[in-house]
């Protein structure tokens, strides 16, 4: 896991979850997973996916879209799990597609508004704009935490 | 001095002071009760740790520690020396001590500011009430006598006395201010100001008379300085402190005579100082101090090394546990093994050698479960830890309630794991308070009952069956059933009729509900909100049950059952939908299958919920599905598990039962299609039921299939899921995909579910209650295609399931291999006249115990398992192997006589009169008194005792049950010549039946002999007790016939008497 060391450049790994461009901060993400066997876990909050076996560790699944209050997708070959760390445990993010690690210039970066495509704006920490799109960064600790709504 | 900044050694400190205040609490008791007879050994123990705890305070700065420590410490040391004698004052002020001792380590770094005046000033006035100190006068002096040479010091003892009494040792030095100071580069002022740090210098002055002489001045001149220095520091540091050879340091002893602190002379405390100690090495100076008692210095050894021990520890976080090194080693051959394994894996693998990878792969089998078994044994500890705490919590609040109560402990070194040490001692906690509080008398009470003082409670502990029991026992006052059932009536749970019903168990268990309480008053220590209901979920939770047994007067015992672990548990895997789930095997009862043509009848609807009828109980139903909002699935045409979207599931659960059958006719249509395209579908058109028990409750849940049991690893579950009360967790199964693991009790508080005797008993039972007084529990099995066979359920240890291909038959006797040995088989046509069996793929094996070992009955199919009452028709079907025929489910059924199957026909023809001859000389024998009295509640026994003893040559009279029984002894007393009873049957027990009948003199001499299908020991202990002969084998014709022909002929066994 790299550390970025210039303070002034973040290092980005951008995935998309449904037509929303997000970026995560990469020494949050653990390992983006390609293998996903999810079992699902009925009754828990309908956010949750399910679980999976992370080598002998039981991880949480989110399902990035439902969090974002839109509809669950079948799983497809593109999907993959990112893994985070979260209270001092992983927790997997589903999310539809990994694209790209970018190294964002920080003056490029704004707050966010008060929503993205619909979806509020407290899991966001800012949208970086480049030449052709609309990167959000995603807040993870407001993204997991319970009390956050969908 | 200041509190220490170096954490390292704060933490060294407080963990070792930890480890030695562990066990002062049951040493300070065990100094109690030996009273004034002192036990040195316990006491210098105790000393030891106290000391050790304020000489590390005194390094690290935590003053209050050290000053409470050193008044513990004084008053143990009058203790010691037979000055002060150990009473219940006395150690309660040193338990008070203990406490705050231990709270003041808690709050290590804050203790300075903590206040101790209180408990400083209990220990002092209880030592100037009870301690009896030498005055001593501020003139006096005590006489120093200086090694190595003939001066004498004298220094006043009133001072000496205060450094003592203050936990300091006193040293002796000499040094040459020459050599030892200037010669280095020190500085004398600073040397004093280090040595002021450490503690205080009484003396110190220029020894003239070691001044050399002219003769030796020039290079050899020395100034010898001599420092009297009162310090905590322990002589094993105390000259990296001074910074002088040890050989010129010396240490006062309690003689007030001066030693060398090198040694004591003893090879012991040599060997201590070879020990590597890396504390000292790495920080010279601040180490938490360790002192080598002068009088035990074979004790030095063992304290030195512990620091070294700990110091591993302390980098380690909080919780640390203390393994032995054999286990460790132990791990480390297998890991070395597990390399190796993995090394032959790969080999034979790429080698594709089949017969290495199947060797390879058994080895990592082997070495994996005993690396399993040696980690679970780290983590197993004695539950000694927990039991001990008890001592004081008995000693305290016997005090607190003017009770005396003696506290016997058992079973101290029995090991469960970790995990649940940790967890049973609060639900222990509440037991034993309850014991305390509840259950022993008031001594004057006691006195009155003419029961012993001091009342008794004993916990002990023992294995059973890979399980861990631990009881609470107290001589006291026991469970008031009828207090137990106003209460439950009070609160409306129950009717009076239902009360009634119930046996006194199992109103005594009625204690487990939430909201009982009895205490008529809440005290101090019970009754604040904890009740037995949290006891109990508690335990639950744990996988543990909970058993009460109590005897008004005479006493209660409390019996917790738990596994030996919780992170590796035996559990089954059953799929609902898609999706796998675990169930553990503490929580299963048993496994229901329901065929699709009986679910109808065995199914029923109370008040919108599904129950079913298990042997006269009525289970709540739940389907797994719907607990946990799965959607619906059915098979389709194809063959897959496709979602139901034709209702909404919240319409189904409205219309529970009639959904059910629906349900299962919708299923076996798509069933229907499925096996028209070659599936194999048939386990979905039957309905499975897990029988769980979730503490006071069991309920059936019903799943689409039953899968394996698996030994699984129980894994938590991240945040987002750990509010979710349906599961107790998540495991990998063998396919490396994750399940979850149901948990039993939170699904049956989520559904609120009660028992179905709480309100629907009298609403189905009641109809069938009273036609099954006699009811018969019974197999029933198929052998020809239209033939119909019913064995009692009691009788049968096991049902197997078998491949046609593994019957054998050397010599003509049909067998199988069977865990290991072989099983005899026996066919119902080989001695019965009856058609010849079907000829299945997979028959099935009835296997039962006769005369001592197995045997089983080779059946084609088994049709069901009722209970019923039926008239037996003893004389239609009559002959051997058949008892007797009845009508069961519309068909003709002969019920089956398992032992006349598989014992081999006598050479008579006419089989049934196998014991004739004999019991016809017994007859002549004892013609006087011709009748035996068979006391059975079923009409089934009766009939099957009946033609038996007829066979044999005996007339028989029959009673219903005990009260029966007595009425018809009564009335034939002088025709009885034996008794044979039934233990179960209502109204009055076969053991209460043998007791009334043993009251009278005269029937001393009446062999009474009980037969029954299921014993223990203990309950067979009950009732040669109550004066029954012998316990036999109901069924076991040949062993009836027998026994009763021995006990006609040779009366009872004197002993018996």
């Amino acid at each position: 896991m790299k550390k970025v060391q210039n303070e002034t450049a973040q290092e980005l790994t951008i995935f998309q979850v449904a037509d929303i461009s997000c970026g995560l901060d990469i020494s949050d993400v653990q390992e983006i997973n390609k293998h996903i066997d999810i079992t699902k876990a009925y009754g828990s909050p309908d956010y949750v996916r399910g679980i999976i076996n992370l080598r002998g560790e039981i991880v949480t699944v989110i399902d990035l879209r439902k969090k974002f209050g839109m509809e669950m997708e079948e799983l497809n070959e593109n999907m993959r799990v990112v893994i985070v760390e979260s209270q001092g445990e992983n927790i997997g993010l589903l999310v539809d597609r990994i694209d790209d690690i970018v190294l964002a210039d920080p003056k490029l970066i704004e707050p966010p508004p008060s929503n993205v495509s619909g979806v509020t704006g407290e899991f966001f920490t800012g949208i970086l704009k480049t030449d052709d799109s609309l990167i959000t960064i995603l807040d993870i600790h407001n993204l997991l935490s319970l009390k956050s709504k969908n | 001095m200041t509190p220490i900044e170096n954490d390292e050694i704060l933490e060294l400190f407080l963990e070792e002071s930890l480890d030695n205040i562990g066990g002062l609490e049951t040493d300070f008791l065990d100094i109690e009760e030996a009273g004034e007879d002192i036990d040195d050994d316990l006491v210098n123990k105790v000393f030891r740790a106290i000391h050790s705890i304020k000489g590390g305070a005194g390094f690290v700065g935590l003053d209050n520690i050290k000053e409470l420590a050193h008044k513990m410490e004084n008053m143990l040391n009058l203790v010691r020396n037979r000055e002060l004698i150990p009473t219940g004052d006395i150690i309660s002020v040193l338990l008070a001590g203990t406490d705050r001792l231990s709270h003041l380590l808690d709050n290590a770094v804050n203790s300075n500011d903590i206040e101790i005046d209180d408990i400083l000033k209990q220990l002092d006035s209880s030592l100037t009430n009870d301690g009896d100190v030498p005055e001593v006068s501020s003139g006096d002096t005590t006489e120093i006598k200086i090694p190595g040479s003939d001066e004498v010091l004298s220094l006043p003892t009133l001072e000496l006395n205060q450094y003592k009494k203050g936990g300091n040792e006193i040293y002796f030095a000499t040094f040459d201010m020459v050599r030892d100071i200037e010669h280095k580069g020190r500085n004398y002022l600073v040397f004093v100001k280090e040595l002021e740090d450490t503690g205080t210098i009484i003396e110190q002055y220029l020894n003239p008379a070691g001044v050399g002489t002219l003769e030796n001045m020039g290079d050899d001149i020395i100034l010898p300085m001599v420092v009297i220095f009162a310090s905590i520091v322990g002589p094993d540091i105390i000259d990296s402190i001074m910074e002088l050879p040890q050989e010129r340091i010396f240490q006062l002893d309690e003689e007030n005579v001066l030693h060398s602190i090198i040694s004591d002379d003893t090879p012991a405390a040599v060997e201590v100082e070879a020990v590597p100690e890396p504390v000292v090495e790495a920080t010279p100076a601040p180490v938490p101090v360790k002192k080598v008692e002068k009088a035990k210095p074979a004790n030095a050894k063992v304290e030195k090394a512990a620091p070294a021990k700990t110091a591993k520890g302390a980098t380690a976080a909080a919780g640390s546990l203390r393994v032995n090194i054999t286990v460790l080693d132990e791990l480390m051959t297998l890991a070395g093994e597990l390399v190796l394994t993995r090394n032959q894996l790969i080999q034979s693998i790429s080698s594709q050698d089949n017969d290495q990878i199947d060797k390879a792969s058994q080895r990592v089998d082997l070495v994996t479960s005993e690396i399993q078994a040696a980690i679970m044994n780290t983590r197993m500890q004695p539950i000694g830890t927990v039991f001990n705490k008890y001592k004081r919590i008995v000693h305290d609040m016997s005090k607190d309630l003017d009770k005396e109560i003696e506290l016997e402990i058992e079973g101290k070194d029995v090991e469960l794991d970790k995990t649940i040490i940790e967890s049973i001692s609060d639900p222990m906690t509440h037991l034993v308070r309850n014991s305390v509080d509840h259950g022993i008398e008031m001594p004057d009470t006691r006195r009155q009952a003419g029961k012993s003082l001091p009342a008794l409670v004993k916990l002990n502990a023992y294995h059973e069956a890979g399980q861990v029991i631990i009881e609470i026992m107290d001589d006291g006052g026991g469970i008031d059933p009828k207090r137990i059932a106003d209460k439950a009536l009070e609160k409306g749970w129950f009717t009076e009729a239902e009360l009634k019903e119930m046996s006194d168990s199992e109103l005594v268990k009625l204690i487990l509900k939430p909201g009982f309480s009895l205490a008529k008053e809440v005290t101090d220590i019970s009754g604040r909100g904890v009740g037995m209901d949290v006891v109990n979920s508690n335990l639950t939770k744990l996988g543990g049950t909970i058993d009460i047994d109590s005897t008004v007067g005479v006493g209660t015992t409390i019996r917790v059952k738990l596994p030996l672990t919780l992170a590796i548990i035996p559990s089954l895997i059953a799929a609902t939908g898609d999706e796998r789930f675990t169930i553990p095997q503490v929580n299963l009862v048993e496994l229901v299958r329901i065929p699709p043509e009986q679910v109808k009848s065995r199914i029923e609807k109370v008040d919108n919920a599904s129950v079913i009828r298990l042997r006269n109980e009525l289970l709540p139903l739940l389907r797994l599905n719907e607990v946990l909002g799965m959607p619906k699935m059915f098979v389709d045409p194809t063959g897959e598990l496709k979602e139901d979207k034709r209702e909404i599931i919240h319409d189904r659960r409205s219309k529970a039962i009639d959904e059910f059958i629906d349900e299962v006719e919708e299923m076996t249509e798509a069933e229907k299609r499925a096996s028209e395209d070659g599936r194999r579908a048939s386990s979905n058109s039957a309905v499975n039921i897990i029988v769980v028990n979730a503490g006071d409750i069991n309920y059936g849940i019903v799943v689409d299939a039953l899968l394996d049991s698996e030994e699984i690893v129980v894994k938590p579950l991240g945040y987002h899921l750990r509010d979710v009360r349906t599961y107790a967790g998540a495991t990998i199964l063998g396919d490396g995909k994750s399940a979850l693991i149901l948990d039993i009790v939170g699904i049956s508080n989520i559904m609120s579910l009660r028992s179905v005797k709480d309100d629907a008993k009298d609403k189905i039972i009641a109809k069938k209650v009273a036609s099954n007084k006699h009811a018969q529990s019974l197999l029933i099995v198929r052998n020809s295609a239209t033939e119909f066979f019913a064995i009692p359920l009691g009788l049968i240890s096991r049902i197997e399931k078998i491949h046609k291909s593994e019957i054998e038959a050397p010599g003509g006797q049909l067998s199988i291999k069977y865990r290991g040995a072989s099983l005899l088989l026996f066919r119902i046509e080989d001695t019965a006249n009856v058609g010849s069996i079907e000829d299945v793929e997979w028959p099935y094996v009835i296997v039962f115990q006769q005369g001592g070992r197995e045997v089983g009955i080779l059946v084609s199919g088994i049709e069901d398992a009722i209970d019923i009452s039926v008239e037996i028709d003893n004389k239609t079907f009559r002959q051997r192997g058949i008892l007797g025929s009845a009508r069961i489910m519309e068909q003709t059924t002969m019920l089956l006589d398992l032992y006349g199957l598989v014992t081999p026909e006598p050479d008579a023809p006419a089989s049934v009169e196998i014991a004739a001859p004999a019991a016809a000389t017994s007859t002549e024998a004892t013609s006087d008194k011709s009748y035996i009295l068979v006391v059975e509640d079923s009409e089934f026994f009766r009939s099957h005792f009946k033609s038996v003893l007829n066979d044999a040559g005996w007339d028989i009279l029959e009673a219903e049950d005990g009260v029966d029984g007595i009425r018809v002894f009564e009335e034939n007393a002088s025709d009885i010549s034996l008794v044979l009873t039934d233990i179960e049957m209502p109204n009055m027990d076969g053991v209460e039946m043998t007791r009334q009948l043993r009251l009278k003199p005269e029937l001393d001499s009446l062999p009474i002999l009980a037969c029954t299908s299921v014993a223990g020991e203990q309950a067979e202990q009950r009732g040669f007790d109550a004066g029954l002969d012998e316990y036999l084998i109901k069924l076991d014709r040949e062993q009836l016939v027998e026994r009763i022909q021995h006990y006609l002929t040779n009366g009872r066994k004197p002993s018996n008497g």
